[in-house]
């Protein structure tokens, strides 16, 4: 039976929720193809506006980027900080699943578990 | 059974049945606390330094003091492709342990599914006596 559209959006949100309990993970969302964000799970006030439009642009940078280098299709950017990291990782259908984290966020951990719930998220979304 | 052999073999039951899982969410939470878990029990130990746990060079886990985990993951990447090359040349089968031994610490590194785990001492402590109990 075809997922309703209602249990994708319970679906994702239990996903965003088992991210940001990650050790220093401050913020999950998930971002359309026109930068608008579908999903968001945070700890502290964010302008999602600000982030949609300015995830779809990285993203967008860094597989221009890639195409530049001939390497081929982007499957994550890491953007690390001052105060911590951002890390962005594309979806089906032109979504973009962007982390937050702090300073304590443990980027080998992140990594891994992105890695793991990007095809979970795929399958959400196909 | 030694303490450390007996906590690998867990851990690596775990990464097995992580592969395996249906519900692949608990089975990842259930290893990743599990490879926390050892982690801070390996690093209070006598003797132990620091204990790091890395998956592609980035690290995951730490405990203890270290110099520069970083670092640490970082190069025990670089040992790992080594080592497996070199035992694919030799026909040893799956790199599971390397030690690496300096004139002042050394290095244990185990293979856990996509991870690894690292245990640093000084040179003169017998870790497999300080990790027998």
């Amino acid at each position: 039976m075809a997922m309703t559209a209602i249990d994708r959006s319970h679906k994702v949100d239990k996903v965003l929720g088992t991210i940001t309990a990650l050790r220093g993970v401050t913020a999950a969302a998930i971002i359309d193809s026109d930068g608008l964000v579908t999903h968001v799970r945070r700890d502290f006030e964010i302008n999602t506006d600000a982030l949609g439009a300015a995830v779809q642009i990285a993203f967008g940078s860094a597989r221009r980027a890639s195409d530049h280098v001939a390497q081929g299709a982007t499957h994550m950017v890491l953007v690390e900080n001052k105060d911590g990291i951002v890390m962005l990782a594309p979806l089906s259908r032109g979504f973009v699943l962007a982390l937050v984290g702090d300073s304590s966020a443990m980027l080998g951990a992140v990594r891994f578990e992105v890695k793991q719930t990007v095809p979970e998220l795929n399958t959400i979304f196909a | 059974m030694h303490w450390l052999e007996s906590q690998v073999e867990r851990l690596h039951g775990l990464s097995e049945t992580l592969a395996r899982a249906a519900d692949c969410k608990q089975a990842r939470q259930s290893f990743r606390e599990a490879v926390e878990d050892v982690a801070a029990a390996v690093v209070r130990r006598d003797g132990v330094t620091a204990c790091f746990v890395c998956h592609d060079g980035l690290l995951i886990e730490t405990a203890g003091r270290a110099p520069d985990f970083e670092a640490l993951s970082a190069m025990t990447q670089h040992w790992m492709v080594a080592g497996k090359e070199a035992a694919l040349t030799l026909s040893l089968g799956k790199v599971r342990q390397m030690v690496i031994v300096g004139h002042e610490h050394k290095l244990a590194l185990f293979v856990i599914g996509q991870l690894a785990v690292g245990i640093l001492s000084p040179s003169a402590v017998v870790l497999g006596r300080a990790l027998a109990h």
